[in-house]
């Protein structure tokens, strides 16, 4: 891995030339950081020498002209001596007009003597003042003295000294010099700290560079280093041969990488077996599904056959059921068939069959024949199986199926009431409906007689509720066994005699109204007998019931 | 302060410009210009100064020209007149006074002078409101004149012969002597003197540098010397008439010429301008009436006037 790839700005900012190991390493901030510490303490450094050097160098420079001005008039004064004890003011004038001219640095010098008009004497001129120095904006001194003048807009460096003789003083002297080789040094000495702050800072740039890149470098390295580990990649390796901190860091770092490399090493070897491992158990799972899938779909096939032996059961039931019925209302009119064809025969023999007679019994029997025929028809449409569903009227149907178990009942004096308002409707398929209803009343017919009761009766009670339908199929038979109650919907549970009851039939009819017709199917006692309960969704009346 | 009509100051542009000539010219004349200066006539100046910037104008220069120079510096006028006569020197610098009692006039030529604006006159003054009008006045009063300046010492023995006759100076109660010309002006102008014998030039400069001093003293016109200028140089006759008006020539132009006009601001003077011997004419007739005088008042207590 390589880690000298150098940061974006510095591959774009930097000559090619440059190599590598001069280019910052991707740690831009901290880079920056240290870089602008090592300039910003060298700034510091250089304006805090600056803050000392100044003020000692102003002040040197300031006590060099306060030197030449005491010197020169030191001299003034000392090669004057005479003439000012003598009061020989022109060689005064002349020494001093020498003096100026050849100290091109100083601008005048002005004299007061005690007795007398000062002295006013430039290198250009010179003139007779007023006796009162006030006058001319100096004073009379008693102690040298300097200071920064500005007079007449002129600045100058004015140093003036009492002139004393023998301990009489004759009067006071100011000598004026030219400030400008003073500004001169100072600006000169400002302009050599600006040069030094700016070399400084030239050479701070590139020694700067190389320190800070000396200083973080490593932690760059060792940074990128770490940023690549936390990417992931672990084959990276820091080789820094340092024997100081930077270098134990840089073997503890690939030391701690090579952990790492083990560790995800091991934990992928362990990964792998575990993948390994789900996949057999994966495997085993698919097989195991495929298995299950088997069963399920043989179990599925299996009730799918026992559903459809159910049904063929049920439907068998229902055709013996159909032809027990179509037998029992072919009872009567068979017999009065039979009684016809007695006639006939009688009539016959004694040869009273006359032709109206005769025809007056074909009609007859042809009723009987057509009525039977018409039984037939009945009991097939009943049982037609209607596989969409479709709005129908309770009562109607509910009527529907009372007719077809008419005969039955009042052979066994069975009373039947319907209580039901005419104009509900439902949705479903009628003839899987008229089953469970036939089923109810046989189960009603057969409990009722079982019991024995002297007065059987058989009561269909229908309550409109808000949400739904209350279908109540009640008897006063037998009721129905507490013990019993949770099983009797079970396919195949029967408490008839063997041979009289399939056990399908409650079965069938749970299945009916919870899956095709979207209710619910329940079973209990009343006081008289049992009583099995429909609970069906409403369905709004059609302007075709209503009407 | 130097005098702007010093003649040092005309020597050094002369030579100096003498040996800028054409190098042609010298390759087909070659001479040497030996200069003589009389540093006694030269009192205002040290004689380390006069020296050193004798050579260093002329000798350092000719030598950067190729051209053969030498500067002599005399105290007597005498010796400095025998080398002239001998030919060693041929280009003097002097009084005009040295040059009339010690330089026979044949065998001067034509030299140079710097000048100021104004004929350089010696003039006799005093402070206004002094009471001094003529030099009768004088009696009992101090006079100042320069200090080995022998065109002043001159005109004062003359002046004192004319006025007091016998008496001579001892009409006076001081003659004093200063070194400079400024020293003499400020002697009076500050009361320490009553009357003073000063260059015309001398006292514009000194009033230039203080109004006041223009303010205070006044001229007796009366008793004024009238003068071309205070010193003067010659060139020697026996020089080639061609090599002179070379040298003139080249000096009237020495104010176009960088060096020159250094020279010239050195030495404070303002033009060059051509000195002939009839220059000398005022202060021959006043050597003349000085000896007619002092033949006529032989016991009359005079200074000695420098040989």
């Amino acid at each position: 891995m390589n880690l000298s790839a150098p940061v974006a700005w510095s591959r774009r900012l930097l000559p090619a030339t440059i190599p590598q190991w001069l280019r910052p390493k991707p740690v831009g901030r901290l880079f920056m950081r240290v870089f602008l510490f090592f300039a910003g303490l060298l700034m510091a450094m250089i304006a805090l020498y600056s803050a000392m050097v100044i003020p000692l160098q102003k002040e040197a420079l300031y006590k060099a002209l306060y030197s030449q001005a005491e010197t020169v008039s030191n001299t003034i004064v000392q090669a004057c001596s005479d003439a000012m004890l003598s009061d020989d003011y022109g060689f005064i004038v002349d020494h001093s007009l020498g003096v100026l001219g050849k100290n091109l640095n100083m601008y005048r010098v002005t004299f007061f003597p005690v007795r007398g008009q000062g002295l006013r004497i430039a290198r250009h001129g010179w003139r007779l003042m007023e006796a009162d120095p006030a006058a001319s904006g100096l004073a009379r001194v008693t102690s040298p003295t300097s200071r920064f003048a500005d007079e007449t807009g002129v600045p100058s460096f004015e140093y003036a000294t009492p002139v004393v003789f023998s301990g009489v003083t004759w009067g006071s002297m100011h000598v004026h010099f030219s400030p400008d080789e003073y500004d001169r040094n100072t600006g000169a000495m400002y302009r050599q700290l600006g040069y030094i702050s700016f070399i400084a800072l030239l050479l701070t740039l590139p020694l700067g560079y190389v320190i800070t890149l000396w200083l973080v470098r490593p932690i760059t390295i060792v940074s990128e280093a770490a940023r690549q580990v936390a990417d992931g990649d672990l084959s990276v390796r820091v080789a820094m041969e340092r024997a100081d901190e930077i270098g134990q860091l840089s073997t503890s770092f690939n030391t701690m990488v090579e952990a790492l490399e083990e560790s995800r090493r091991q934990r992928e070897n362990y990964s792998i077996q575990l993948e390994l491992e789900v996949a057999e158990r994966t495997r085993e799972l698919d097989r195991l599904n495929q298995s299950l899938d088997q069963r399920v779909r043989d179990e599925i096939a299996k009730r799918k056959e026992q559903e459809h032996l159910l049904i063929q059961q049920s439907r068998l039931a229902a055709m013996g059921e159909m032809i027990g019925a179509i037998a029992h209302q072919w009872r009567q009119p068979l017999n009065a068939l039979s009684l016809v064809l007695q006639n006939i025969r009688l009539q016959h023999l004694m040869g009273q069959l006359s032709d109206e007679s005769m025809a007056r019994m074909y009609d007859k029997s042809t009723q009987l024949v057509q009525r039977m025929s018409a039984t037939i028809d009945e009991f097939r449409n009943f049982f037609k199986p209607s596989k969409q569903p479709e709005p129908f009227n309770l009562l109607a149907e509910l009527r529907s199926a009372a007719d077809l178990l008419d005969g039955l009942f009042k052979n066994h004096d069975i009373h039947l009431v319907i209580d039901c308002e005419p104009d509900i409707e439902l949705l479903g398929c009628v003839g899987e409906f008229s089953q469970v209803v036939l089923n109810l009343l046989g189960n009603a017919k057969d409990a009722v007689l079982t019991a024995r009761q002297s007065h059987p009766e058989i009561r269909i009670r229908v309550h409109r509720e808000p949400e739904q339908i209350r279908i109540q199929v009640e008897d006063n038979g037998t009721g129905i066994a507490p013990e019993i109650l949770s099983r009797i919907f079970e396919p195949y549970f029967t408490t008839k005699e063997e041979g009289k009851g399939t056990g399908i039939g409650l079965y069938m009819s749970k299945m009916i109204v919870e899956n095709t017709m979207g209710g619910r199917m329940e079973a209990g006692n009343t006081g008289m007998g049992a009583c099995i309960t429909l609970l069906l969704p409403v369905r709004p009346p059609t302007q075709a019931a209503k009407s | 302060m130097i005098d702007p009509t010093h003649p040092l100051a005309v020597a050094l542009v002369v030579a100096v410009l003498a040996l800028i000539r054409p190098a042609s010219a010298q390759a087909e004349d070659p001479f040497t210009l030996n200069m003589g200066v009389l540093l006694t006539d030269y009192g205002e100046y040290s004689r380390s100064d006069l020296e050193i910037s004798m050579r260093f104008w002329v000798e350092e220069v000719s030598r950067d020209y190729g051209v053969p120079s030498n500067s002599h510096f005399y105290t007597d006028a005498d010796l400095m007149q025998r080398d002239f006569v001998a030919g060693h020197v041929n280009m003097i610098a002097l009084s005009a006074v040295a040059a009339v009692r010690h330089f026979p006039i044949e065998e001067l030529s034509a030299g140079i002078t710097a000048t100021a604006e104004q004929p350089d006159h010696l003039l006799l003054v005093v402070r206004k409101g002094s009471g001094i009008a003529k030099l009768g006045d004088l009696v009992g009063k101090r006079t100042t004149i320069i200090h080995n300046d022998p065109t002043s010492l001159l005109y004062l023995e003359t002046l004192s012969l004319r006025a007091f006759g016998e008496r001579g100076e001892t009409a006076f109660a001081a003659v004093n002597e200063e070194k400079r010309s400024s020293l003499v002006i400020n002697q009076l102008f500050f009361g320490r003197t009553e009357a003073a014998l000063v260059y015309r030039n001398s006292l514009t400069t000194a009033i230039d540098l203080n109004p006041q001093v223009g303010e205070r003293l006044q001229v007796l016109e009366e008793y004024t010397l009238p003068l071309r200028c205070r010193n003067l140089s010659f060139l020697s006759k026996r020089l080639g008439e061609s090599d002179r008006d070379r040298i003139i020539q080249v000096a009237l132009e020495v104010a176009n010429h960088p060096r020159g006009r250094q020279i010239l601001q050195l030495f404070n003077a303002e033009r060059v301008s051509v000195a002939t011997p009839e220059d000398l004419l005022p202060v021959r007739r006043l050597l003349q009436e000085n000896l007619s005088l002092r033949t006529r008042y032989p016991r009359a207590q005079l200074r000695a006037l420098p040989r």
